[in-house]
């Protein structure tokens, strides 16, 4: 039994992690209707941030704080100067794709460059774990956790509540009749994206955190469960984002404690194919809508 | 002396890869991310066959131990390679998934693989792959004469994978590829289908990166699973891309520069230099950028998409075509009248086959069983009721239309006219009713089995290849007849162009007779959009079709041009004897083809009879006007 | 019927079309404010396309658009926001409200973009003027009937105080109960002050209700005159169905 709570426990750290990637992904997605294959670049550049940052302070908030606003920046620089050129101008979804894939390759190798190939570590304070109710948890566990939570709750009421998260569903919902209304759309877009790469990054932190070592694959290989949590919850349903990336966190790690660790990836991707297949507008979509990205 | 030949190898190596990506994206468009799977599966499986028992000595316990020579072991890689993307394809394609799906998938498979592969201790060895491959040509040979044989066995297959990349591509097969490309419903619609067109060039694409990962490991005598992953893909995209998507020599050509010259590139960077992974690295990262400014500033690449090899006939036969030319004698070709339509139509003379029309056609909703008829008609809808959420936009629709006959079908916007098409069509399937062409039932058939009955349909915008001329659009739409098979494509090109070539003297005949002879080689995405239509029905004619829904033919068309369009249409049901639904707003024009015109508003078809009769109809142009204001409103 | 003689919105020479095929050839009108303008005419006749193309979503590829009394604002091809700012609505036929925001959101967005201190005033202007959605604020536009939503497209467009709005056929797909509605809502905007380019299918719902109309037949204006008017010509309904038929007088 205690296998099972510790899996749950363990599942419901890093699923905090994926809801925070997918968070962040549903939202850019929302408004620029279409996928970025470099997404996983945003949480490795938050991690390597950190890691240039603990030259100058060990406090690892505050280096997470530098790979936040690290991570928000490069989000809108890409978006601006590499991105926004190739939707303004073309009208073939797989190209804009194709960009974005070549993107995570420069990226990749920016990385290699600077840091190197091999691994790079993160100094973090150790914890000793304790009980948490049923659950196995150390202080670093409940930070990351906290933090996810946070992170949606801002998420959820800047969106709900404030002028910019009304502009910027409107533009989820419909560009061209928010534009008629007034709203400066390039800018909802530009803001989304820097919502996009501090939450983002705020999942690198974290993944950087919990891994301790890592190279410039990191975000990368986080993708899959990313995508799978994403059109699991819904292509641009941030709610159902941020649930299913918690529910693919617990699932892959049960799974994972039951068979083999390594596998765990695969059952993610399992979950994907079966919802894919069955039901592509995802779970948690009231309507079967088209869910016709581009165009 | 060896280190060229170690260069060209690896360029053999790239060649193989470009040339199978540009099969799955150059032809068919799939963005496969994880086309550099099906290589490490070829190479794997190679591997596996071709390894020799563990032993103690050489301190390794994971393999099968089959020992295989090492033909047997790239034949099998490139089979496993295939079955794989049978496989995937099988699953990924036929639910006709979005693109953006598709790409998604093919990089989340391609990470999982890298995960099971990495994990798999008991057959590959896991994070730290394969090593110790024996070599292709035992060890007796210094290791320059083995380079060369080893350069000249690739040399070998990457000439024998060009040529037959090149003929798919230039194929009748590779001509139907780049049109389910451009539009795939519009495939459908001339009765192909796109799935296992689709399909097949899926597993030709992985079977030919099967054999570049068979050549490659054994090669390389080592294979790990983090050598590669979307960086190759990306590698080969852009050798693609540079030399013109969809060119098998630009790819080729491409990717000797790129692997030769271009790579020397991230040595300049010192830390790169001194760095063997940090290099190879940086050199995905190069041809990334390199992409990236490709498709930016020069997106068809260096070499053109080449037409298809019947156009070359067209040149090369001077004679041959001179011979069709002359005896097609200018009175033969019928004149295109500039007359415009006169604005009081008089109601055209009715033939016979018309005087049955009036007849046979039957009332809207409280349609009593419809009067037999000697010969079953062209077309026959049955109590149609289509539904969206709440709204009904088909309520109860019956009508017969008799061969031969032309019959207009009218009404506002969002009176269900368009709806009733797509469920003639096959596109939307109805929520009751049937529909009967020629008297069989095809209300459960999809769309590609309805044209082989010989229904097709054109759309409110023009569906044309935009990529493919305007005679590859014709001879895209003419049946298949087995000329557009890939292995007939690829094994037998000359039938196949000749196959094509018969269909030819049609074509031409067909182009003269819409006027779009002048722009027979000009791609059909360069067309005004009223050249367009008449590309449509030029289709139409070389499919074969029996009947044809036409959707608004005249939307977004100039008046001069609707002229022709209109003639044109006339000449389908009069001379080439189609028989034509036909959905128009244009009242003029619907007077002017038809004889006879249904009236639906709300979903019903609500009068039927001549445009004269119906123009003077109080439903009629109650539909069309809105109540009159001096009638009582209801408070 | 109409007391100011201000111009709200003139047209001069307009020509547009889509990919090289021109399918509004050299329209002119004028819409003077308090007025309501009426454009109908067969489908595909340009109606909607002139409208896109005043406001600003299709570039014209001749001609001028002007806002407001002479010389007036030119508002020739620029983006569809600007038009907004400058005092243009447009309420397009389809896709006018945002379905997964509530009603009162929905009205929100229509003043975004700006600090609007009297944001509440006009909102309650706007319950005032249309109290079905009131009773409706809080529920999300997509589960709004078709015509509540038509009502809402208006009322986004209608509380940036525009001085002319253009509306594409705003009683497609509503019932006789609803179009009422909508022509009683029109004719309240009138008074309220609003100039209205009005493009409609229900030729006599609109007519009743406009100042001036114009028939659009092949992309040019083939009538103009008062509503009521055109109402009764009996060339209209000849005209616009294209054939020589003499349409049967209603009782």
């Amino acid at each position: 039994m205690s296998v099972l709570a510790d899996a749950i426990g363990f599942g419901v750290v890093s699923g905090a992690i994926v809801s925070l990637s997918s968070m962040a992904m549903s939202l850019q997605h929302s408004v620029t209707k279409h996928a970025n294959f470099s997404h996983g670049e945003l949480l490795t550049v938050a991690a390597y941030a950190m890691v240039a940052m603990q030259h100058l302070t060990s406090n690892v908030l505050l280096d997470g704080v530098v790979g936040l606003v690290v991570a928000a920046l490069l989000a809108v620089l890409l978006d601006e100067f590499v991105f926004k050129p190739f939707r303004t101008r073309t009208r073939r979804l797989v190209t804009l794709l194709v960009v974005t894939a070549a993107a995570s390759q420069v990226l990749e190798g920016t990385f290699a460059l600077i840091f190197g190939a091999n691994y790079v570590t993160l100094q973090v304070p150790t914890s000793r774990a304790r009980h948490v109710g049923p659950f196995l948890w150390t202080t670093t566990d409940e930070v990351v956790i906290g933090l996810a939570v946070l992170a949606f709750v801002v998420t959820h009421v800047v969106l709900r509540y404030t002028s910019f998260g009304r502009s910027q569903r409107a533009v989820a919902d419909d560009a061209d009749l928010a534009r008629v209304c007034g709203v400066n759309t390039s800018q909802v877009i530009r803001w989304t994206w820097i919502a996009t790469g501090l939450l983002a990054g705020l999942g690198g932190a974290t993944l950087a955190v919990y891994s301790g070592t890592f190279d410039n694959l990191l975000g990368f290989n986080f993708l899959l469960l990313t995508f799978a949590a994403m059109i699991v919850g819904g292509i641009g349903k941030m709610y159902g984002a941020a649930i299913a990336g918690l529910l693919l966190g617990i699932v892959t790690s049960v799974a994972g404690a039951y068979t083999n660790q390594g596998y765990n990836q695969l059952f993610a991707l399992g979950l994907l194919a079966i919802v894919v297949l069955v039901r592509p507008s995802g779970l948690f979509n009231t309507r079967a809508a088209d869910t016709r990205a581009f165009g | 002396m060896e280190f060229t030949l170690v260069i060209l190898t690896f360029v053999g190596f790239q060649i193989i890869l470009s040339l199978g990506l540009n099969l799955q994206w150059g032809i068919a468009g799939m963005l496969n991310l994880a086309y550099i799977g099906f290589m490490a599966a070829g190479a794997y499986v190679t591997a596996v066959l071709v390894l020799p028992k563990a032993t103690l000595a050489s301190g390794t316990n994971y393999v099968l131990g089959l020992q295989w020579p090492f033909w047997a072991g790239m034949l099998g890689g490139i089979v496993a390679a295939g079955i794989l993307a049978l496989v995937v394809g099988f699953v990924v394609l036929g639910r006709r998934l979005e693109a953006e799906y598709f790409a998604i998938l093919s990089l989340v498979v391609v990470i999982a693989m890298t995960t099971v592969l990495s994990e798999q201790a008991g057959l590959f060895n896991g994070v730290e792959g394969l090593i110790n491959i024996p070599q292709p040509f035992g060890q007796s040979l210094s290791s320059t004469s083995y380079g060369a044989l080893f350069l000249l066995l690739v040399a070998a297959l990457a000439v024998i994978v060009f040529i037959l990349a090149q003929r798919v591509q230039r194929s009748p097969f590779g001509r139907l590829g780049r049109a389910i490309r451009e539009d795939e419903t519009a495939v459908q619609v001339f009765g192909k289908d796109p799935f296992r067109a689709k399909l097949k060039i899926f597993v030709l694409g992985g079977m030919v990166a099967g054999l570049a990962g068979s050549l490659t490991v054994l090669y390389v005598g080592a294979f790990a699973p983090a050598s590669w992953a979307v960086g190759e893909t990306i590698f080969a995209l852009s050798c693609i891309m540079v030399g013109g998507s969809g060119n098998m020599l630009g790819g080729a050509l491409a990717s000797a520069v790129i692997v030769t010259l271009f790579v020397q590139v991230p040595s300049l960077i010192h830390i790169a230099a001194s760095n063997p992974e940090i290099l190879a690295e940086v050199q995905v990262m190069a041809t990334a950028i390199l992409l990236i400014a490709v498709m930016r500033w020069r997106p068809d690449g260096l070499l053109r998409e080449p037409a298809g090899s019947v156009a070359k006939l067209e040149r090369r036969g001077g004679l041959m075509t001179g011979l069709r030319r002359s005896s097609l004698e200018p009175a033969a070709v019928p004149a295109v009248p500039r007359a415009t339509v006169p604005v009081v139509p008089v109601v055209p003379a009715v033939p016979a086959g018309v005087v049955r029309a009036v007849t046979a056609v039957e009332a809207g909703a409280n349609g009593a069983a419809p009067a037999a008829s000697a010969e079953p008609a062209a077309l026959e809808v049955r109590g149609i009721t289509k539904r969206f959420g709440g709204v009904t936009a088909v309520d109860d629709c019956s009508f017969r239309l008799p061969a031969g006959g032309i019959i207009g079908l009218v009404g506002p916007n969002g009176s269900g006219k368009s709806t009733l098409v797509e469920v003639i069509s096959g596109f939307q399937a109805p929520n009751g009713g049937h529909v009967l062409v020629g008297g069989r039932d095809v209300t459960s058939w999809t769309p590609s089995r309805r044209a082989g009955v010989g229904l097709t349909r054109t759309f409110q915008s023009a569906r044309v290849w935009g990529k493919l001329t305007v005679t590859e659009n014709l001879l895209a739409a003419a049946p298949g007849l087995g000329r557009e098979a890939l292995w007939r494509g690829a094994l037998r090109p000359s039938t196949a162009a000749r196959a094509d070539a018969r269909i030819l003297p049609e074509a031409e005949e067909t182009l003269h007779a819409v006027g779009l002879w002048p722009v027979r080689d000009q791609l059909a995405g360069e067309l005004s959009g009223g050249q367009r239509r008449l590309l449509e029905f030029a289709r139409i004619v070389l499919s074969g079709a029996t009947l044809a829904l036409l959707d608004e033919p005249l939307a977004g068309v100039n008046p001069v041009m609707g002229d022709t369009i209109v003639e044109q249409i006339r000449q389908l049901n009069s001379v080439r004897g189609v028989t034509v639904l036909l959905v128009e707003h244009n009242l003029k024009v619907v007077s002017a083809l038809c004889p006879l015109v249904l009236a639906m508003d709300a979903g019903k078809i609500v009068a039927q009879g001549t445009v004269q009769s119906l123009a003077s109809s109080e439903a009629f142009a109650e539909a069309y006007l809105g109540k009159r204001a001096s009638k009582t409103r209801e408070d | 019927m109409p007391a100011s003689a201000r111009t709200a919105l003139r047209v001069d020479n307009l020509s547009a079309g889509y990919r090289g095929d021109l399918v509004v050839h050299n329209v002119s009108l004028e819409i003077r404010a308090n007025e309501i303008g009426a454009l109908v005419g067969p489908n595909g006749c340009g109606k909607s396309t002139l409208l896109k193309a005043i406001s600003g979503v299709l570039t014209p590829a001749s001609g001028t658009v002007t806002l407001g009394e002479s010389p007036g604002r030119e508002l020739t091809g620029l983006p569809p926001q600007e038009l907004a700012a400058c005092g243009l609505g447009y309420v397009p036929q389809l896709a006018n409200t945002f379905p997964s925001l509530t009603v009162l959101e929905n009205l929100r967005v229509g003043l975004s973009g700006r600090a609007w201190k009297r944001a509440r005033e006009r909102q309650a202007e706007m319950f005032e003027l249309f109290p079905d959605l009131y009773a409706a604020r809080t529920r999300l536009a997509r589960q709004l009937s078709g015509g509540q939503r038509e009502m809402l497209a208006l009322a986004i467009a209608l509380i940036r105080n525009p001085s002319i709005i253009l509306v594409d056929e705003p009683s497609a797909g509503l019932s006789p109960k609803f179009k009422d509605l909508i022509w009683e809502h029109l004719v309240r905007l009138r008074s309220a002050g609003v100039a209205l380019l009005v493009v409609e299918q229900d030729v006599s719902g609109i007519m009743e209700i406009a100042d001036i109309a114009h028939l659009m037949v092949d992309g040019s204006i083939a009538m103009s005159g008062a509503g009521r008017d055109l109402l009764q010509d009996k060339e209209l309904a000849s005209r616009y169905l294209g054939v020589d038929a003499v349409i049967a007088e209603a009782d």
